[in-house]
């Protein structure tokens, strides 16, 4: 078979999801996602050096709910995409990795980030 | 020359740490200012420390960036031809990001 045809790995059509792999692809999803934030970071970083006028032009264009629940969606993937990071080097020196244990590490991480997410929200009072 | 993919593993998990100690470091240090007002952020940034380690900052999470999309690209393009465009693409945007981002820097300091 050439190389070109081969299947993608992981292999996503033959493995029967389960939490730890449903929470691996999420990894990578959030991962892709989080460079959406930062060429946002960039922009408002962009608009800061070009002075007051863009400035208060960016806080207002983000003044918006649609810009609101990406930035609260945002804050969720990343604080997923850090502990999960985490767990993952937590297996690199072989804690944690038996399937039990993976599939608790696995829900409390979910449980986590979520909560932290909420927090981190009411904090920062992006809804205010 | 042959690519190292413990070195490439090691260096993403230096690069992760070393953004997530910077990031709770900044997260702290900016949370006494109002990020709606241009006067207190400009002036935020206009600390030779604060931006330099927020150029840190960038830099590790777009180096840690890369590294992690040549692995997703890896894994699921096989098409030459394909992956050498996404991989242009790629490239591009993080290094039109990291231009901004620099620019920006040097014009707030």
């Amino acid at each position: 078979m050439k190389k070109s045809e081969l299947p993608i790995s992981p292999h996503l059509q033959i493995y029967k999801p389960q939490i730890t792999s449903i929470l691996s692809i999420t990894h990578r999803v959030t991962g892709l996602c989080l460079n959406f934030l930062i060429f946002f970071v960039s922009l408002w970083l962009l608009s800061l050096s070009l002075g007051e006028t863009s400035y208060n032009y960016f806080i207002e264009f983000s003044n918006n709910l649609f810009m609101k629940l990406i930035m609260s969606i945002g804050i969720f993937g990343f604080l997923y995409h850090a502990m999960n990071g985490i767990r993952h080097i937590f297996w690199d020196f072989v804690f944690l990795l038996n399937n039990k244990s993976a599939s608790i590490s696995g829900i409390m991480l979910v449980l986590l980030s979520l909560g932290l997410s909420v927090l981190l929200i009411l904090k920062i009072g992006i809804f205010l | 020359m042959k690519y190292n993919y413990s070195t490439t593993w090691l260096f993403q998990k230096l690069l992760a740490l070393i953004f997530l100690f910077l990031l709770i470091y900044l997260t702290f240090s900016i949370n006494n200012i109002s990020l709606n007002s241009y006067n207190e952020t400009s002036y935020w940034f206009s600390n030779k420390l604060n931006s330099f380690l927020f150029f840190v900052l960038f830099t590790s999470i777009l180096l840690h960036s890369n590294l992690g999309l040549n692995s997703i690209i890896d894994d699921y393009i096989h098409k030459r031809e394909l992956k050498k465009i996404i991989i242009i693409l790629k490239n591009s945007f993080l290094v039109a990001i990291y231009i901004v981002v620099v620019f920006s820097l040097i014009l707030l300091t």
